[in-house]
């Protein structure tokens, strides 16, 4: 069931209810409820995929003990590879077979030749490409010794399920949240009236921003054909905001409703567009997948250490899977594939200069210079977003054709109500700009503030909710809007 | 409720995404309701989508001494004519019923014509609980405006509207008589929507109940659209229901007849009714 639902709106309440007023007596009780809900959570999109669920967790919880208990390093490394390959392999079964089967396909039809084929009606599990990653980074800490393995596996499940971030993340890591389910977890007002803040602030960038957003980014994508540059070019940047506001939101909700049953997950977006460069933006968007490939596959690569080409080599290794994880496609690919070679440049620069590990502190928009590259950045951005969104590869460079032209000089053609979402995003963008130094924007509103000012800016962002948020009805035949 | 009714009064249409109130909107709905009679007795009541606004004539049925009313309205479904049954009927004491049933808006969640008798009708319990059974959105935002500011019985619709005219007694005459095809899908039986079905045959056990006859009616659209769907087994759960009496069988009309695919023009819609008459009173359902 997604957040913006009537499913979970009901599912919530009684979760929350249940879970502070009639399990909270014993730990184990209360993590083992966590594990029923968090199964019937995931249990609503398809209960058939609840055993894959299951098998990851089981896997990676004996995998994980298995590790701990060996001390030969070639065993250890056995438990590792089994832990790799089961994880990997439902994943690139379920997410990547159609794609294999179908690059092949063209592979030999380049060569001229025939390849008689049918791809496999296989549905996607939601969330798979998250609770794996998850998991799969705890059984890694636990072969590199930065974690004891779980002993009590309805904790541990609790900790791979847990339905707030099961589904579209953050991807967390097991030395921040595993122990949090160790421990006994009390009531904290503060912490659940902040989460419910920053649940509010996830449902507007979601409802009023990203779905308006996709409105057009959609009218314009699928009908880049004929289209102004200009038009095309504000359609990346509608899109740059559906995907922002979207997953964002996402997280942030996440988030918040970690908070209310007492946990603390990781900031997954830190205002990305207002990153100076694009290392920057790398350090504020999807932290929690961009430090976890990091993490996992740049550092054991080699990281930085080394040759330039040797290093690039790596930025270019991660980014390519970073993409190739969104989607399987080409154009994920592609899209990772731009970044890795953005980054390039820079990070030699820093590597010079010896700013590894530092993110920039500079704030954005303070000074003429780091005001162009946070434009620039954001541009760079963009375009990028364009192999994201187009449907494949070639429509992309058709789509990059398009906005070169001189009509990019030209004003768009966009319906009158594109003009009221573009009005929304730089609300966003300025109670974004106001609130930078928070986990997220609305944080700002603390209670310094009035109560009056607090609840009004509430009100009235569940108003603009109420007032924007795409609705489901039948489309209309008749009726004249 | 307060910012609901300041929005939708004073901000333009543009910033009001999810209040579509909108009196005087299609099909002439707000001057059809202030025309029904109080406390008299139809020949027939007519029922349906614009398939029966722009199909019935009062004025045909007035030449061969039949007093009607046509209660039809855009994109109607069963859930708004429920609340215009249970609202209606008793005051309007019919001696037949003819429900026009061109399914199309069966297949829909009935948003469109909700927001349609919001604007242009009275908010009662019969239309809050309709809303509750559309559960969207815009309709529970456009009620709440409604029941706090709504001004739908101090406008005053244009009679004419572009190519529309509005005649007493419920009917709507078009004017422009350019054909235009549309492309438009027929539904399956499985494509119905089941609570606008349930919603079907509530309306049809109300009309029982006040022991009126029923006839279902489906009003002529051009055989190159029927011919495309005979939608078989919709027809099958029609019969099964009342008596029916599909006029693309009984009574093909050619293009001329239609202004598009789906609706009948002034002469298509004289023609039908005359030919409707003749079999009512043929069955026995018209005296």
């Amino acid at each position: 069931m997604l957040f913006n639902s009537i499913d979970f709106a009901i599912f919530l309440p009684i979760v929350f209810f249940c879970y502070w007023f009639i399990f909270n007596k014993k730990l184990r009780l209360q993590n083992l409820f966590l594990v029923i809900a968090s199964y019937v959570f995931y249990g609503w999109w398809d209960w058939r995929f609840l055993s894959l669920l299951a098998l990851s967790t089981l896997i990676d919880f004996f995998a994980a003990g298995f590790i701990h208990k060996q001390i030969k390093p070639n065993r250890k490394k056995l438990g590792l590879a089994i832990s790799i390959v089961v994880n990997l392999g439902v994943l690139c079964f379920f997410k990547y077979s159609n794609f294999f089967i179908e690059s092949l396909v063209t592979t030999f039809t380049l060569f001229g030749q025939t390849l008689q084929s049918s791809t496999l009606q296989i549905i996607l599990p939601v969330g798979i490409s998250f609770y794996t990653f998850q998991t799969l980074g705890y059984v890694i800490d636990v072969y590199r010794g930065k974690l004891y393995p779980a002993t009590d596996l309805i904790s541990f499940t609790a900790f791979v399920s847990f339905f707030p971030q099961l589904v579209a993340g953050p991807i967390e890591r097991a030395t921040n949240l595993l122990p949090q389910f160790y421990q006994q977890r009390s009531f904290n007002y503060p912490q659940a009236a902040n989460g419910m803040k920053q649940i509010l602030w996830g449902l507007f960038k979601k409802l009023v921003i990203a779905d308006n957003c996709g409105v057009f980014a959609d009218l314009i994508f699928d009908h880049s054909t004929g289209q102004s540059g200009s038009t095309l070019a504000i359609g990346t940047v509608f899109f740059a905001f559906q995907i922002y506001g979207d997953f964002s939101g996402y997280s942030d909700m996440a988030i918040g409703i970690g908070k209310l049953f007492g946990f603390t997950l990781m900031q997954n977006f830190a205002y990305p567009y207002f990153s100076g460069n694009p290392v920057d933006f790398w350090r504020r968007w999807h932290i929690s997948l961009s430090t976890w490939f990091r993490d996992y596959v740049y550092i054991p690569l080699g990281g930085n250490q080394g040759s330039t080409l040797k290093n690039s080599r790596n930025i270019m290794i991660t980014f390519l899977l970073s993409g190739f994880w969104h989607g399987a496609s080409w154009k994920f690919i592609a899209w990772g594939g731009v970044n890795g070679i953005a980054l390039i440049p820079w990070l030699s620069a820093r590597k010079k200069k010896g700013e590894m590990n530092t993110a920039s502190t500079e704030r954005p928009i303070s000074t003429p210079r780091s005001t162009i590259g946070v434009i620039l950045t954001f541009l760079f951005i963009c375009l990028g977003w364009v192999f994201f969104r187009a449907h494949s590869l070639h429509h992309a460079f058709e789509y990059f054709g398009g906005i070169f032209h001189p009509s990019l000089f030209s004003v768009p053609q966009l319906p009158r109500f594109a003009l009221i979402t573009l009005l929304f995003v730089l609300i966003l963008i300025l109670a974004e700009w106001l609130g930078q130094m928070h986990d997220f924007a609305l944080e700002k509103l603390d209670n310094k503030q009035p109560r009056f000012i607090r609840w009004l800016v509430y009100s009235l962002l569940l108003f603009l909710i109420g007032m924007y948020m795409q609705t489901e009805e039948t489309p209309f035949i008749y009726f004249q809007f | 409720m307060l910012c609901i009714l300041i929005w939708g009064r004073y901000m333009p249409t543009l910033m009001k995404k999810n209040i579509a109130y909108k009196p005087g909107s299609y099909g002439h709905l707000n001057t059809r309701v202030k025309e029904i009679p109080q406390d008299t007795t139809l020949d027939i009541l007519f029922l349906g989508s614009s398939h029966a606004y722009r199909s019935f004539d009062p004025r045909i049925f007035a030449q061969n001494g039949i007093r009607i009313f046509n209660l039809g309205s855009s994109a109607q479904t069963p859930l708004q004519t429920n609340v215009l049954l249970n609202r209606y009927l008793k005051s309007l004491r019919p001696k037949l019923v003819v429900y026009e049933v061109y399914t199309y808006p069966f297949a829909g969640d009935g948003t469109e014509s909700a927001l349609d008798l919001i604007s242009n009708s009275p908010v009662d319990f019969s239309s809050i609980k309709m809303a509750f059974q559309i559960n969207q959105l815009k309709v529970y935002n456009t009620l709440l405006y409604a029941s706090m500011g709504g001004n739908n019985a101090s406008f005053t619709e244009p009679i004419k509207k572009d190519d529309d005219t509005y005649i007493s007694g419920g009917f709507v005459q078009k004017n422009d008589t350019q054909f235009k095809q549309l492309q438009i899908t027929l539904p399956q039986f499985n494509q119905l929507k089941q609570q606008q079905l349930n919603a079907f045959e509530k309306n049809l056990e109300l009309i029982k109940a006040a022991h009126i006859p029923i006839a279902l009616v489906y009003a002529p659209i051009t055989q190159t659209l029927y011919k495309s769907n005979k939608q078989l087994r919709t027809q099958a759960y029609l019969k099964s229901k009342a008596a029916y009496y599909n006029f693309n069988e009984l009574f093909p009309l050619p293009d001329s007849c239609f202004f598009d695919s789906q609706h009948l023009n002034q002469q298509g819609a004289e023609q039908f009714n005359l030919k409707l008459i003749a079999l009512l009173k043929q069955e026995g359902l018209l005296k």
